[in-house]
């Protein structure tokens, strides 16, 4: 995968007929999970779509600039995640944002949730994820809502399968504290 | 709440309808389309100056390390053509006057260029013919020579 993405790259910074196909490849490959990603924080379709298009636009003019320190995707995921966080706040701010779909449902049998719909608990568990360092925030995200397995987690973001492990471990036990003392008060 | 589950045991995330690939490769495109990509600029300016100090350096170098400092400077032309016109006597008289103006290596290379040699003891006596044995040795005395050092040399005596 590193090697296909390294050429893309270098076809995309090299411009011509090349860098669209190969940016057009980039888009097929990434572009699904990072829309997941940015709807999750968004919770709107069709504002997402924009937010995903801004994403696109960065990519390919900074393209030139990714220093290939990382995988493609974890570089894709940062920008992702600032636009998104971005414009989710100016969004707010301006009152346009419209949640359309819940992104969790909570499953009963959890006495501090009974009382809480599923939207209320997921604002929570965004705060939560927010708190987060960016790697934790995306081994979490591929995980638990993705659902990937490690190994495929592992050749997306270029980290060892026990890394991971350990990342998501940590995530997992610092949304849950975050969680409970939301639901204490 | 059941044993052994956590908070995020009970939430149950939703499947998101992502769009097809046709969508991603329209926006693709769109992209592309709408944000024509600067052509690749060869920055020639930086690259010639990058080389043009890279080549001085190699060449400060290698005047640096084959220049062979022991032997003397040759004589310009220009440096001939300002002592044409002042003769030997006044160059030694200025010289003597501001002897200590000189290292004994810039006076030795004036003095073999001028091919001004000292062929015999004679010419040798007379730089010294002012001057009595008494302050001869005087000067050596306070100057803390040690004469054995000299012992072929001492020709004067």
């Amino acid at each position: 995968m590193k090697s296909e993405e390294e050429l893309w790259v270098k076809q995309v910074v090299l411009g011509g007929p090349d860098a669209e196909n190969a940016f057009k490849a980039i888009s097929v490959r990434y572009g699904p999970k990072l829309y997941s990603q940015i709807f999750r924080i968004i919770q709107n379709e069709a504002i997402s779509k924009d937010v995903l298009q801004n994403v696109f636009i960065k990519v390919w003019r900074n393209l030139s600039s990714f220093k290939q320190e990382s995988n493609l995707y974890t570089w894709m995921y940062r920008i992702a995640r600032n636009e998104s966080l971005t414009t989710l706040a100016s969004e707010a701010k301006r009152s346009h944002l419209s949640i359309e779909t819940s992104v969790v449902q909570i499953i009963p049998g959890h006495n501090g949730l009974d009382t809480l719909t599923g939207n209320e608990i997921y604002h929570y568990l965004k705060e939560a994820i927010e708190t987060l360092p960016e790697k934790q925030a995306m081994v979490f995200e591929l995980k638990y809502f993705e659902d990937l397995k490690y190994s495929e987690i592992s050749k997306l973001i270029g980290t060892s399968e026990g890394g991971l492990k350990a990342s998501y471990h940590i995530a997992k036990e610092k949304i849950t504290a975050f969680l409970k003392t939301r639901l204490n008060h | 709440m059941k044993k052994g589950k956590d908070i995020l045991d009970h939430l149950r995330p939703e499947k998101i309808n992502t769009p097809n690939k046709a969508f991603f490769e329209a926006l693709a495109t769109k992209v592309t389309d709408e944000n024509p990509k600067p052509a690749v600029k060869i920055r020639l300016l930086p690259k010639i100056i990058g080389i043009s100090f890279a080549a001085a350096a190699v060449l400060i170098i290698a005047v640096v390390l084959f220049k062979d400092f022991s032997q003397p400077v040759a004589k310009t032309k220009v440096e001939k053509a300002l002592f044409a016109d002042i003769n030997n006597e006044e160059i030694y008289a200025y010289v003597d006057e501001h002897l200590d103006d000189f290292s004994i290596e810039e006076i030795e290379e004036r003095f073999s260029s001028e091919e001004l040699v000292y062929n015999d003891i004679e010419s040798g006596l007379d730089l010294f013919s002012d001057i009595s044995k008494d302050e001869i040795m005087d000067y050596i005395e306070n100057e803390n020579i040690d004469l054995d050092e000299f012992e072929d040399e001492l020709l004067i005596f």
